[in-house]
């Protein structure tokens, strides 16, 4: 008897790697194109997002994590005041927020006071059906290797970004090194979002090389529905200028943080 | 290696679902798979610092599967909404006692063989092949087929007894 592989191409398993971006990139791009084709893949695709936000609804990251950490027991590490975060702590720019956060212009009325709202807060304001998200991939004798928390890249490795923008029309890449050099992808010049491809895994133009800047590299990916100005929500981020308009409130900007680590050289 | 908490938000933010989804998946009950799927999330990161592997989804699954057919192994039939054949993976004698023995670490981190319980699961409840089987747990396709058989024998002596 088979059960939960509902899918008759693509087991749903390999779906669920498809969209963490944990597969081999031949196997990713095959599904890339046959999402195109085969109503059924996207269908399967749109399932687990819905099912994931569902999920994330019912389990809430700081309900959970607050659990885990205290079943590992205190004192095995440092969690921030009161178990929310604090800016201060992200400072070496969210170089702990591994994952994708939704930052909703609402909650910007103070710099970043979003991050000590309570966790249920936050929570509430999650991306419905699926997250804009980045992937980096790593050019290696075998092909490409994704790139995660637990696999760091070198300097001198060739780097490619993809991203997968979850419905979103409009979006902006750019990462910052060790030393707080901005460096922007999508587009190169940063003074626009540009239109994405809403759906599938896009890989950016070109690929690069990551040069030996020590710490690790972090990229941020802002994608929303509306056009907006990318230089000024990196500067927002950064604490270098006021919060937007508070007619623009109403909408929602998200933003995921890739954090690539170095591994340090010899 | 010190923990810091928000290495476990990262980690449950980008993977949670996905244990979840595997812990409700066997258990068939709310409550038992949050524990389960909470358990999993230490039992990871506890032994962080040796992990190797190239795809963290992979072996959390695996981790899911494993921790889910041991709650099903050792718990009361009738409290137990898991599926009958789910079920009779879970009680079944692996063919290899050794390994059986071993913990799931030693097994998940230092490079041994994979409970082939979890074998099953990957195969009949995922649908992988037995190649992607064998990719996934590191072994041979040959290795993965033959410890199947040797499940498979070990059930049918369960349903004859």
């Amino acid at each position: 008897m088979k059960e939960g592989n509902t899918h008759p191409t693509i087991p749903r398993w390999k779906l669920e790697r498809y969209r963490l971006g944990e597969l081999p990139l031949d196997e990713l791009r095959r599904i890339d194109s046959q999402k195109e084709m085969d109503p059924a893949v996207a269908r399967g695709l749109q399932d687990l997002e819905a099912e994931d936000a569902a999920l994330h609804a019912a389990y809430p990251t700081g309900k959970m994590a607050g659990r885990i950490w205290k079943q590992l027991g205190e004192g095995t590490g440092t969690r921030p005041e009161g178990g929310k975060f604090r800016f201060a702590r992200l400072a070496p720019l969210m170089a702990v927020l591994l994952v994708v956060c939704t930052l909703p212009f609402w909650y910007w009325g103070k710099r970043l006071d979003w991050l000590s709202g309570s966790a249920s807060e936050r929570e509430i304001t999650r991306v419905k059906g699926g997250e804009p998200t980045l992937f980096l991939y790593r050019k290696s004798g075998r092909g490409a290797e994704a790139l995660g928390p637990d696999k760091s890249a070198r300097a001198g490795d060739l780097i490619q970004v993809y991203y997968h923008a979850a419905g979103k029309k409009y979006g902006a890449i750019y990462s910052l090194d060790g030393t707080g050099k901005v460096t922007w992808h999508l587009p190169e010049s940063g003074h626009a979002a540009v239109r994405l491809e809403t759906s599938g895994r896009v890989p950016l133009p070109s690929a690069f090389e990551l040069d030996d800047t020590p710490g690790g590299e972090h990229f941020h990916f802002l994608a929303a529905d509306h056009p907006f100005n990318p230089d000024s929500v990196s500067a927002l981020l950064s604490g270098e200028s006021s919060p937007p308009a508070a007619e623009s409130r109403s909408d929602e900007l998200f933003h995921s943080v890739f954090i690539l680590t170095k591994e340090k050289l010899p | 290696m010190k923990l810091e908490y928000q290495e476990i938000t990262s980690l449950y933010e980008r993977y949670g679902t996905m244990v979840l989804r595997r812990c409700r998946q066997l258990l068939r009950e709310e409550s038992l798979a949050e524990d389960a799927a909470q358990n999993v999330f230490v039992l990871f990161l506890r032994h962080r610092d040796r992990l190797t592997v190239e795809y963290p989804s992979s072996l959390l699954n695996r981790m899911a599967t494993n921790h889910c057919l041991n709650l099903i192994r050792d718990a009361r039939q009738e409290n137990l909404a898991a599926s009958a054949w789910v079920r009779e993976v879970a009680q079944s004698q692996d063919p290899n006692p050794a390994l059986e023995a071993r913990s799931l670490l030693k097994k998940l981190f230092g490079g041994h063989e994979e409970s082939t319980r979890t074998m099953a699961v990957l195969h009949l409840l995922d649908g992988m092949t037995l190649e992607e089987v064998a990719n996934e747990v590191g072994m041979s396709v040959s290795g993965v087929r033959k410890r199947l058989r040797g499940l498979r024998q070990s059930l049918l002596e369960m349903e004859a007894k």
